[in-house]
């Protein structure tokens, strides 16, 4: 197999790439860049300066919230710019990753049944599962096929095209090629409020192709984790890629709204990034889920995207509703203005329990409490580099 | 060879289809244009790569590519990518404007609606 980008080298399932297909990656992350360095100050500057105030003239009333700027924002000329470089960018990347792993299929196939040959972990995929509507009804982040069509038996290729992305899109801001940041923030925040809880059975929800449970693995080597997800392609690469990175994980395919798990099994249930792909209902019977399956003293904890409604300008608060408008992210925007300690409440945590706030990414354990806080950005920024988190004790 | 299956699936993404500029035909040119700029730097990628490894290697320069002829093995090469390229830089503007995403910007702001407020 190629092996010509250092970054991405990974473990012995990643798809690989030959010269055109890293230099189209390496367009698009540049051209991403960019936009993002040129376009996007500008069109910041459009909302504020030129939108603004001609609708609060029109209007009288000066806009509060995006809803008050989009219409007049998305039928001036630049901003349409500015959506089109994003729209393509995030509908093109995915089809030119997509061909490098047609390109590798058989290789990469060989590769996963050689590491799943005599496994560590385990995986067991349920093919009577019901996908829920808000994973089924259209594809996530407009990754086609999402994360539940095969397409050859045994299929791995969801998996594959989410690693080789989210390596790609995220290269040097989540870890690398690991793309773990998110699991090591979670574990630092788990070490940093609860240091005694010592977690000898771990639930990670919405797991994808595990790049989070691994970093939880390595921050709790003696518990015994397991890892679940709607996605059978998703669940079989994720299986393979955990064992070329000889890390036991037991994968299986479940919804985190219901599992199967007894009343009282594990001492830390978790999620990283999922919410925001649930519904609002998801998101209650998530966190209810998630009560039933702690034993007394055990902890809930899920850190997602940083866009909170109330702390973000105009432009932010419009950012963050384009991944829910244009980007098959439907729940994000309305996530960001839900109230997490309300729905831990609601779930049967109690008050004293819960803590609800910002978690500074690290790409290792570093569990301090300098890492949380709960003002947002003193400019309405999106705290990037940050994830919201909720954790509570169950009593 | 692993059988493939799902093509039609995994084409193109399901959900959100907006149209952005005046119609869906400007979207389709700035969607090839945008696709010919992938192209193009994939392309100096390629030249500046081999530009290095041939003085590298002591052997031709521009004045050789000048006069080179493809052979029927190199013009069969050529015909191949040429259609991988045009699917990546057409097919761009041929999916922007299928009846069939424009309907589904349509029906996915239905969902959106309901998923969140579900």
């Amino acid at each position: 197999m190629l092996r010509n980008a250092p970054e991405h080298f990974g473990h012995a399932v990643m798809p690989q790439a030959n010269h055109d297909e890293q230099a189209m990656e390496d367009h698009f992350l540049a051209m991403r860049a960019w936009t993002n360095a040129n376009v996007d100050p500008l069109d910041r500057r459009l909302l504020d300066e030129v939108i603004a105030p001609e609708v609060e003239a029109r209007t009288g009333n000066k806009p509060q919230a995006s809803a008050d700027v989009r219409g007049a924002l998305e039928d001036n000329p630049f901003h349409q710019f500015w959506l089109t470089l994003s729209l393509n960018y995030q509908d093109r990347i995915w089809l030119s990753l997509d061909s490098a792993i047609d390109r590798q299929y058989d290789e990469l196939a060989a590769e996963v049944s050689r590491q799943t040959a005599s496994p560590k972990g385990s995986l067991r995929t349920d093919p009577d599962l019901e996908i829920p509507r808000y994973i089924g009804a259209f594809d996530h982040h407009r990754m086609p096929g999402s994360y539940v069509t095969d397409t050859a038996d045994q299929d791995f290729r969801a998996g594959a095209l989410y690693d080789r992305f989210s390596s790609t899109y995220l290269r040097a801001l989540n870890g690398g090629w690991k793309n773990d940041g998110r699991g090591h923030t979670l574990a630092s925040h788990v070490i940093d409020f609860y240091p005694d809880l010592n977690p000898r059975r771990i639930l990670d929800m919405g797991c994808s192709i595990g790049q989070s449970t691994v970093a939880i693995k390595q921050a709790f080597p003696d518990a015994e984790v397991f890892a679940i997800d709607v996605g059978a392609p998703m669940l079989r690469y994720g299986h393979a890629r955990a064992e070329a990175m000889d890390t036991a994980i037991h994968f299986s395919q479940q919804n985190a709204e219901a599992t199967a798990f007894e009343d009282g099994s594990f001492d830390l249930v978790c999620s990283s990034a999922v919410l925001h792909e649930t519904s609002a209902k998801a998101m209650r019977a998530i966190f209810r889920e998630c009560h039933r399956l702690l034993r007394p003293g055990g902890v809930m904890c899920h850190v997602d995207v940083p866009g909170r409604h109330e702390h973000l300008s105009l432009w932010d608060q419009m950012r963050l509703d384009f991944e829910s408008h244009y980007n098959n992210e439907p729940f994000m925007t309305t996530l960001g203005r839900t109230d997490w300690f309300q729905v831990a409440l609601d779930a049967g945590f109690t008050a004293e329990q819960i803590k609800v706030g910002y978690r500074r990414g690290v790409p290792f354990l570093k569990p301090e409490r300098s890492g949380f806080f709960t003002e947002g950005h003193p400019e309405g920024r999106t705290m990037l580099g940050s994830w919201y988190a909720c954790s509570a004790i169950k009593e | 060879m692993a059988e493939r299956t799902n093509k039609d699936r995994t084409s193109r993404s399901k959900g959100s289809q907006p149209v952005i500029f005046a119609d869906e035909t400007t979207d389709a040119l700035a969607a090839m244009v945008l696709a010919l700029l992938g192209e193009v730097m994939v392309l100096k990628d390629r030249l500046d790569a081999n530009e290095r490894l041939l003085k590298a290697a002591g052997l031709h320069g521009p004045d050789t590519v000048d006069a080179f002829a493809p052979d029927e093995a190199a013009r069969a090469h050529r015909g191949a990518y040429r259609q991988k390229v045009y699917e990546r830089v057409l097919g761009a503007g041929r999916d922007k404007l299928l009846p069939q995403a424009l309907g589904e910007q349509r029906d996915y702001d239905s969902v959106l609606t309901d998923v969140a407020a579900d």
